[in-house]
């Protein structure tokens, strides 16, 4: 069990005044993890690895590999689907995600999310960033107008739509709308930011203006993502993981896994000979 | 001659607000007191308070009766003052023939009227046609109580049907376990969508009307009851209503489970990423993305259901109704009342009506009314829809 | 738009510029404590040298970092490359000068008279180069640093007269061979120095225009 000490020093806000406590090199720490689908069907297996705070870590591998599927456990995103079990356990900050007493839904609060296609609703930018505010019963306004543009500083989007507030965010271009959903995924002040191939669907400028944020990101927010793109996990991760057929192949630092990869099936994966 | 014919329209609206309102009015009193009195004196034992309220009904009757008549004095002093005067007039033919003026509603002289005057004749015609009550057993005079009865039972079931259909809706789409269970009920529902409406009409007699209405008459209106006067265990328009409801449900919850499907997996995962729970999810995005969808499958409803005809014979829409649903006295709705409805309006002038060759351009008016009122629902399901294609064809779901 | 990673490439030419400095003080040292007889700064020479050699392996490591995990592209991949080649040019000079100061210390223990030749005009221009070819380096300037390649043939000359002249000394007063031949080494330490300062103004022509004038003619017949 974690020290209670660590356990504040990685609230957001206390981060900033004790700046001089050690981050977690296991913030997210999953073991012996295995998943099914339909109960049977094996997708993960046996999976072990620690992931450290306020760095951003790269799972990438081929179609099918589980990475997402393993995204998609850390917020307990899969428990949408019928039919899923597990076996082993997640912990963040050293409390597992699966424990009884954790309501999913305030878990889900503690991690934002951004998804491969940019999926802002059909509301007002503004709406979309207090989206998460609202549904947890906050409405004052003074508090959210501080909301919408701190969010929207951090995702380097203010200077665009801060004349178009109140427009629908389907108005924006398909970078600036990923950005908003970036806005609007750390309106609420989450410890961890997922993030599942959020570039996959824009152009090379948004592609870029999305990893640079990501870089400023890690500062304040432990970031997972997954990513079909070799080149952007050496780009904007500090570690990264490969995973081949639900197994975890390969896990270190990025320059590692990049220039000098153990395994043989990691270097003929990021090289491009994969198959 | 003209301003013989305003004085006996201006006569006839005096007889109608006198009758329809002053008279109504006391008529109404009259029918209540009447059946407590009818009550009270078939008791074979009456208390001294019942004895006591008796009198007191008594009192009360003759004070009504002094009121209703002078009314009703004036009413037949009205009715004798219109056919007082007869016009004379002779046919191309030379026969001579005469007419009270009581009778006449319109005097006018085609071949002397210039087109300008003919149009706006025209449009005189259908709009009294649209807005004035029927005459002569249906064949003559206007549909307004039919269009009127067609339109508040039509109100009445889109407001039981909605919230029924789309909460259906919701639970088989958004929280059921996809399973056998959901598949059976799913069959089920397009099964009843094809069963044959008198079905409907029957089970709405038998439910609605025998088992409700009677239940609600034996506890709140015993004594009506027992007189063999039932309030809501006979026909009405609330009945209809719901029979209406439960025969075009199927068409709401189709309708707003596609309408709930096509809301994108993407933003219902955002929504639930934020924080949100399933229902803040359903509330705040699905709903209002899937509105345009319900509406389309609701105005479909509507369109099926003001078409409806056979399931409203056997609860409570007549031939002629001598009054609306709505009207100036308390509680202002009357949902128990029977009402007038196109559909049934078209039958009863077409194969009821005593002289059906007359009747025939009411026949035919009135078919029209029904299939453009028809259409115009369609259509505007239609429109509903292209519109919201078109909002969301925009996004990049 | 600047990425955020671009910093990383302007730091590590910042690298390669100190290493640059470093080697042209070393160089410049060398040949100062040959002509002054100074024996502690030759020794100083010989010590810095560890630190362009750290230089070096710094900034390989960095580079085939930035290229293993940046996928640069165009002028950036152009300018990883350079860095790369000069910093090792850079390496092999700094080396030269060593080799020259560790001659510099056995001369001065020998305390024999010796004749120089054209050593000192051969190290005023070599040191004049290497300075050029640096400024070239710091300023972006490939016009100057194409016309250097052309000095590269008048120090080659000065050199075989260097070689000329001591193999004469040799011959004609063996008791000095050694001493001698020890300048024949200098010399051709020199002439190296200038041989990888070449390269390195070859490199920034590539560098700032993406062309390759190496063994073109116009060289070519330059060294001639």
């Amino acid at each position: 069990m974690p020290d209670p000490a660590i356990k504040t020093a990685v609230t957001p806000q206390a981060s900033v005044t004790t700046s001089d406590v050690p981050l977690r090199a296991d913030y997210i720490s999953v073991r012996n993890f295995n998943f099914f689908y339909n109960g049977v069907h094996q997708v993960l297996f046996d999976l072990n690895l620690d992931i450290p705070e306020r760095q951003v870590t790269a799972f990438i591998g081929p179609s099918g590999c589980g990475k997402s599927t393993l995204l998609r456990n850390i917020n307990r995103m899969n428990d949408l689907i019928d039919g899923i079990r597990h076996e082993g356990d997640i912990f963040i900050d050293g409390h597992s995600i699966f424990d009884p007493d954790i309501e999913v839904i305030s878990l889900r609060k503690r991690i934002g999310m951004v998804f491969q296609k940019s999926n802002p609703f059909p509301k007002s930018i503004y709406e979309n960033i207090v989206y998460s505010l609202r549904v947890a019963g906050r409405h004052r306004k003074s508090e959210l107008d501080e909301v919408v543009e701190r969010s929207l500083h951090a995702a380097a989007l203010w200077d665009e739509v801060k004349d178009r507030l109140h427009q629908s965010a389907f108005g924006l271009s398909g970078g600036q709308m990923q950005r908003l959903c970036i806005a609007r995924a750390i309106a609420n002040q989450p410890e961890i930011i997922l993030m599942d191939e959020p570039c996959s669907a824009l152009d090379p400028i948004a592609t870029g203006k999305i990893e640079d944020l990501i870089h400023e990101l890690k500062k304040q927010f432990t970031i997972v993502i997954v990513t079909h793109n070799m080149q952007q996990a050496a780009r904007v991760s500090d570690r990264t993981a490969f995973f081949y057929l639900g197994k975890l192949i390969e896990y270190n630092s990025t320059e590692a896994i990049f220039m000098n990869p153990i395994n043989s099936q990691t270097e003929a994966y990021v090289s491009g000979r994969f198959g | 001659m003209n301003s013989q014919l305003a004085q006996v329209h201006e006569r006839r609206r005096e007889i109608h607000r006198i009758e329809r309102n002053q008279i109504g009015r006391i008529n109404e009193q009259m029918r209540r007191l009447d059946l407590d009195r009818r009550y009270l004196e078939n008791l074979s034992e009456r208390t001294v308070a019942q004895q006591m309220q008796l009198d007191r009904i008594h009192e009360r009757i003759a004070v009504l009766q002094s009121d209703f008549e002078p009314l009703a004095a004036q009413a037949a002093a009205l009715r004798r003052q219109l056919v007082e005067n007869r016009l004379e007039y002779s046919l191309a033919t030379g026969q001579v023939r005469s007419i009270t003026v009581g009778d006449l509603v319109h005097v006018y002289a085609p071949n002397q009227l210039h087109f300008l005057q003919r149009v706006v004749l025209f449009f005189q015609h259908i709009w009294s046609f649209l807005s004035e009550y029927p005459r002569e057993a249906n064949t003559e005079g206007g549909i307004w109580p039919a269009i009127f009865g067609t339109f508040i039972m039509t109100v009445l079931m889109s407001a039981a049907v909605t919230p029924f259909g789309v909460m259906a809706a919701i639970y088989l789409r958004e929280y059921a376990r996809q399973g056998l269970f959901v598949r059976a009920v799913r069959i089920a529902i397009n099964n009843l969508a094809g069963v044959p409406s008198i079905v409907f009409g029957i089970f709405g007699l038998g439910f609605f009307v025998y088992f409700m209405g009677g239940n609600i008459d034996r506890i709140f209106f015993p004594r009506a009851t027992e007189m063999g006067t039932p309030t809501f265990g006979t026909g009405g328009v609330l009945w209809a209503s719901l029979t209406l409801a439960l025969l075009t449900v199927p068409v709401v919850i189709v309708a707003t489970e596609e309408a709930l499907a096509a809301v994108s997996r993407g933003v219902r995962e955002g929504s639930l990423a934020c924080g949100a729970s399933k229902w803040q999810t359903i509330q705040y995005l699905v709903l209002p993305a899937a509105a345009p969808g319900i509406l389309t499958g609701l105005v479909l409803a509507m369109a099926r259901g003001a078409g409806e005809v056979a399931p409203l014979i056997l609860v409570g829409v007549v031939a002629f109704a001598p009054s609306l649903p709505v009207d100036g006295l308390f509680p202002f709705i009357h949902l128990e009342r029977k009402f007038m409805h196109l559909g049934f309006h078209i039958y009863d002038l077409g194969f009821q009506s005593p002289d059906s060759e007359a009747a025939q351009p009411m026949v035919f008016a009135t078919t029209l009314i029904l299939i453009l009122l028809v259409v115009a629902l369609n259509l505007a399901a239609i429109l509903i829809r292209n519109r919201l294609r078109r909002r969301y064809a925009s996004q990049a779901f | 738009m600047k990425r955020f990673y671009q910093g990383e490439l302007e730091n590590l030419r910042t690298q390669l510029l100190v290493m640059a400095e470093r080697t042209v003080t070393n160089i410049s040292d060398a040949l100062a404590a040959l002509h002054g007889g100074d024996i502690q700064l030759a020794e100083r020479v010989i010590k810095s040298d560890d630190v362009i050699d750290e230089l070096e392996v710094a900034i390989d490591a960095e580079a085939s970092r930035y290229i293993a995990l940046r996928s640069p592209v165009a002028s950036d991949v152009r300018l990883l490359i350079v860095i790369m080649k000069v910093s090792h040019d850079l390496e092999r000079m700094a080396d030269e000068s060593t080799s020259i100061s560790k001659r510099v210390i056995r001369l001065m223990e020998s305390r024999h008279m010796l004749e120089m030749g054209m050593l000192p005009e051969l190290s005023l221009q070599a040191v004049d180069l290497v300075r050029e070819v640096v400024e070239c380096l710091v300023g972006d300037d490939s016009g100057k640093a194409e016309s250097l390649p052309m000095r590269d043939k008048e120090i080659d000359q000065m050199h075989r007269r260097n070689f000329q002249f001591f193999t004469e000394k040799v011959q004609g007063s063996p008791e000095l061979a050694s001493d001698y031949i020890d300048l024949i080494f200098i010399s051709k330490a020199i002439e190296r120095i200038c041989d990888h300062a070449t390269n390195i103004a070859e490199e920034i022509v590539y560098l700032l225009r993406g062309m390759d004038i190496r063994h073109t003619e116009k060289t070519k017949r330059a060294n001639v």
